[in-house]
């Protein structure tokens, strides 16, 4: 169920950084703008985190933004909402593999995307999403987190620092080795 | 991602992205669920301190069950009156026990015989004690051969230039029919042991006669007055009995009473029971409609002066038993399919249920026509696989098939034992099932390049006495297939309960048709350590999604279009954690019973201790046709002991039973029916409650418990905010002392400033939130002024408030 989006609500400012870049940083004026701009990537990066598992990021994501709405008075003063929300939601993430109780009940919502029966034949499209969820797996958690980040949430360096609460220079040596990785298990598909 | 640092992307990069990109599926968040999270959330907050949730927690739970029935079990879907049986045998109601899909026992424990050598068609065998008869060909014409099984003998009862048919068999005495195959036949009757023959009298039509007991019972058409014949064994007597002007006469026996149907063309008519002894007749069913339809080709419908039978009452069709000895008439099913075809044994009941269409006794089944079977003695209702059935005369076994090549899937069913084995062979088209002794028969045809013919087939028990109502459990190499939403059969909806125990845990009742794409779902949620419940009732159409959550009011979500609605129907079908979830478990199957136990550890990425384990055990029924679970329990204990149990209830519904689909309407009149009962509990307290007539807020919650605490909530118009908390405890209340003593020096907690203080024959507790605390833009009730002062002024009794002050809030229409 999706509710009717309006055009998010913008201000932009230019910002500062300690490279010295001119960046853009977003300053939303309300939650539900940042949430209508910036929810779907997330939750699409972290599904990846997740080992595929939607409803677990789907639950990570939203949890960041319900505390986003309950601390917005304190966050939208901070630099970057958006970092904040997505280390709630990382965080919230990496509570649920802790949790087995809860991990289970996000798993129990996850019948309806079980593997899919083996056919003769199945989907090309699947059996790609399989090897590169597989290859994915592989990886180490930070490296696993800096990767979505990076490639499918397509945020900078800087910002899946902030998100994942490192330096820079520990998200470039994950994201070098994820690349490296990668590069080798997913030879054939790319 | 900035530009400058976009172009530093390599192209390998780039691709690299794309395929990580296309790999993970896009999934989108609800708003209004993000703010209805945040504002449970915030309300628990507040609510968490107060001794009032838990009374309000328990009056949610009984309003679920309330909602349950009101909106969820639609007139009686597949269930009966509580009145089922109507005696004194204590029998659940059908309503309690839902019918249970019968498991197939994997090991057989039947032994099947090819009994005739003498391939032939249609040679329709009868069984009675050690002999089998049947009817079969020498190369001219029809003879009647008989097998004495204990011996191994074979004897022909007939041979001559006639045709003989059907034969029929009651303790010494077989009787078949004789003549040519358009009729009119003659009836006789032979004695294997004493070498008499009689001839009984003419018989009209093929293979009308019924014989159990002493009696042997046909229909007579000789007279304008039609009426019926019954011979007696031992007496040596035939007596005709006339009804009245009928078209058609359906008559059965148990060898001591004539149960007969007497009809017009129509099937309208009435029920007769005949006494032999007394020669009583009475009827018992004066005027019935759709009478014959369902009885007319089963034999059995008269069980030790018991009288089941089917016909019309209202829009369906029912069945009804009546009990000669007690002279009572109970109905058996109350719904709004058609039940057709009784017949009993014992306390077994086995009938047929469909859905409006014509029922054929022997032609291909409506696809939704289902074999049930009740144990009238406990009230127990099962379903067997296949779509035509057989009871044995006084109960204990009953056989089925399916249609797929004429019941050439067959399955006996086992009552004392509770067994239930498929008997069927490859290429193989099987025939009429005859019962008798605990054992069955029927031929089989081969589909013979010169022709087709059959061989008579007999099978026995092995096992006689197997394990009584359980079947042992065994290991299984692989994991079960259990099948979601998608499996659901055309022309079905599910009913689904879900329950999850423990102060956090959470109950889920829902209606989910997917051929429409809509549900109706109820949640509850009941929050951590007793605070406050949360429900929400949320319908699916293709018209939209409307959801009422408690204390926020209606919401509407995005209209979606067909195939579109996936997600949204399995959660509300509530898949349960399904053997791909359990990595490593042990498999057992009984049945159509599954259990799994597994040690779940955690994933090398995780960062706690190896030994952070938690066991879990996983039980399901499977309905064997979908591979739906109908039921499953999941429990899961942690290394502390904590155990959380996650129970769901599954029950397929014909659609046609469903007189109240899910609609968006359903929603709003939840609101506003939920709304109008809280007004009429507030008005109806023992004590004087007070509202708030501030300017610029407004009532948008409130809740009355079982305890006469009362709970209002006001806040503005036009947004689903609290800004003023009013709670009500009675002042005899022991909990209203301790919200006094607590509160009464006014204390700011968390985000609101609280006080408590006594106001008539109720203790008051006020609470007025912080509004800067709220995560919004800004404070939303800065303009309005709020302090403890001014809020306990404009307090006012209800009674003195104005109509419109109770008029449900904005939210509570749509948003």
């Amino acid at each position: 169920m999706e509710t009717e989006l309006d055009t998010p609500a913008l201000v932009m400012a230019d910002d500062s950084r300690r490279d010295g870049q001119m960046e853009r940083s977003f300053r939303y004026s309300t939650p539900e703008a940042l949430f209508r701009a910036e929810h779907e990537k997330l939750v699409k990066a972290l599904v990846l985190v997740a080992d595929g598992d939607r409803e677990a990021a789907r639950d990570a994501v939203q949890e960041g933004y319900v505390q986003l709405c309950l601390n917005w008075k304190k966050v939208r003063e901070y630099e970057d909402a958006s970092a904040w929300v997505r280390r709630v939601a990382i965080n919230r993430l990496r509570n649920q593999q802790r949790s087995y109780r809860r991990g289970l009940r996000a798993v129990s919502r996850l019948a309806g995307e079980r593997a899919p029966a083996e056919s003769s034949a199945p989907p090309t499209q699947d059996l790609r999403r399989e090897r590169v969820l597989a290859a994915l797996k592989a990886l180490p958690e930070r490296q696993r987190t800096a990767a979505a980040l990076y490639y499918v949430a397509d945020l900078s360096v800087a910002e899946v620092a902030r998100s994942m609460g490192v330096r820079e220079g520990s998200v470039k040596t994950h994201l070098s080795r994820a690349r490296e990785t990668l590069k080798s298990l997913l030879e054939d598909e790319r | 991602m900035r530009d400058s640092e976009q172009r530093k992307k390599s192209a390998e990069d780039r691709r690299l992205g794309q395929l990580l990109s296309q790999a993970a599926p896009s999934a989108r968040l609800d708003w209004g669920a993000v703010q209805a999270e945040a504002e449970k959330r915030r309300r628990r907050r507040l609510a968490a301190r107060s001794v009032f949730s838990l009374a309000a927690a328990l009056l949610l739970v009984m309003g679920g069950w309330a909602f349950w029935q009101e909106f969820l079990v639609a007139e009686d879907v597949v269930v009966i009156t509580d009145d089922v049986v109507g005696d004194d045998s204590g029998a659940a109601s059908e309503r309690d026990t839902p019918p249970t899909t019968v498991a197939i026992s994997e090991d057989s424990s039947w032994e099947i015989t090819q009994i005739s050598d003498n391939p032939g068609m249609g040679m329709v065998p009868w069984l009675d004690g050690h002999y089998l008869a049947w009817r079969s060909h020498d190369g001219h014409d029809w003879e009647i051969l008989v097998v004495n099984l204990e011996e191994g003998t074979e004897q022909n009862l007939t041979d001559d230039e006639q045709d003989q048919w059907e034969p029929r068999m009651s303790g010494d005495w077989i009787v078949w029919q004789e003549g040519d195959s358009g009729g009119p036949y003659r009836l006789w009757a032979y004695n294997h042991v004493s070498g008499e023959g009689r001839e009984l009298g003419r018989l009209d039509w093929y293979g009308q006669y019924v014989i159990a007991g002493d009696l042997v019972v046909w229909p007579d058409y000789s007279r304008p007055k039609v009426g019926f014949k019954v011979h007696s064994f031992s007496a040596g007597e035939t007596r005709e009995v006339e009804l009245g002007e009928y078209e058609e006469v359906w008559p059965t026996t148990d060898g001591v009473h004539v149960g007969v149907q007497a009809v017009d063309s129509r099937g309208d008519g009435d029920l007769f029971l005949y006494e032999w002894q007394t020669g009583s007749l009475e009827i018992i069913a004066p005027s019935a409609r759709g009478l014959a339809l369902g009885s007319w080709m089963e034999d059995n419908w008269v069980a030790d002066g018991r009288v089941v039978w089917s016909m019309l009452e209202g829009r369906n069709r029912e069945i009804f038993l009546y009990d000669s000895k007690t002279g009572r008439r109970e109905q058996l099913t109350d719904n709004e399919v058609d039940d057709v075809a009784p017949v009993l044994g014992g306390p077994t009941l086995v009938w047929y249920q469909m859905q409006g269409e014509a029922y054929d006794p022997i032609g291909p089944p409506s696809p939704n026509r289902s074999v049930q079977m009740r144990d009238l003695s406990t009230g127990e209702t099962f379903v067997l696989p296949g779509a035509f059935a057989w009871l044995q005369q006084g109960g204990g076994l009953v056989a089925t098939a399916s249609w797929p090549q004429k019941w050439s899937e067959m399955y006996l069913y086992q009552v004392e034992s509770g067994r239930l084995e498929r008997i069927a062979r490859e290429g193989k088209v099987g025939s009429w099932i005859q019962l008798a002794g605990g054992r069955a028969t029927w031929y089989w045809e081969d589909a013979d390049p010169e022709g087709p013919t059959a061989e008579v087939m007999l099978a026995r028990p092995v096992i006689p006495g197997a394990a009584a109502g359980s079947q042992p459990w065994r290991p299984l190499d692989e994991p079960p297939e259990l099948a979601g939403v998608e499996a659901v059969p055309p022309g079905f909806a599910v009913q689904v309960r879900a329950s999850t125990s423990g102060s956090a845990g959470e109950e889920n009742e829902a209606l989910v048709i997917p051929e429409t794409e809509s549900y109706r779902l109820q949640r509850t949620d009941h929050g951590p350590g007793g605070s406050e419940p949360f429900s929400t009732l949320e319908v699916r159409t293709l018209e939209g999604v409307l959801t009422y959550s408690e204390g926020i009011g209606v919401r509407r979500g995005q209209p979606m279009g067909p195939g579109e609605s996936a997600d949204g129907l399995e959660w509300a079908f509530q898949q349960v954690v399904g053997p791909d979830h359990l990595p490593g478990a042990r498999w057992e199957r009984s049945g159509n019973r599954y259990r799994a136990e597994a040690t779940l550890r955690p994933p090398p990425s995780a960062e706690v201790p190896e030994d952070a384990t938690a066991e879990v055990t996983l039980e399901v029924l499977v309905d064997e046709g979908t591979r739906i679970p109908l039921y499953s329990r999941l429990a899961v204990r942690d290394r502390g002991g904590a155990e959380q149990v996650t129970e769901v209830q599954r029950r397929l519904i014909p659609l046609a039973a469903i007189t109240d689909p899910p609609s968006l309407d359903d929603v709003r009149e939840f609101a506003a029916k939920r709304w109008r009962s809280e007004i009429e509990a507030a008005r109806a307290l023992p004590y004087q409650a007070v509202g708030l007539d501030y300017p610029g807020l407004r009532l948008n919650v409130i809740r009355a418990t079982a305890a006469n605490w009362l709970r209002l909530e006001y806040g503005l118009p036009d947004k689903p905010v609290t800004a003023v908390i009013i709670e009500h405890f009675p002042a005899a209340d022991p909990e209203a002392g301790k919200e006094l003593e607590r509160w009464e020096e006014p204390t700011y907690d968390e985000g609101s400033l609280v006080t408590a203080f006594r106001r008539g024959d109720a203790v008051v507790r006020l609470t007025l939130v912080d509004g800067s605390t709220m995560g919004l833009p800004e404070d939303p009730f800065a303009h309005l002024g709020l302090s403890l002062d001014k809020v306990k002024d404009a307090l006012v009794p209800l009674d003195q408030l104005p109509p419109s002050h109770f008029d449900p809030p904005e939210g509570w229409q749509e948003n």
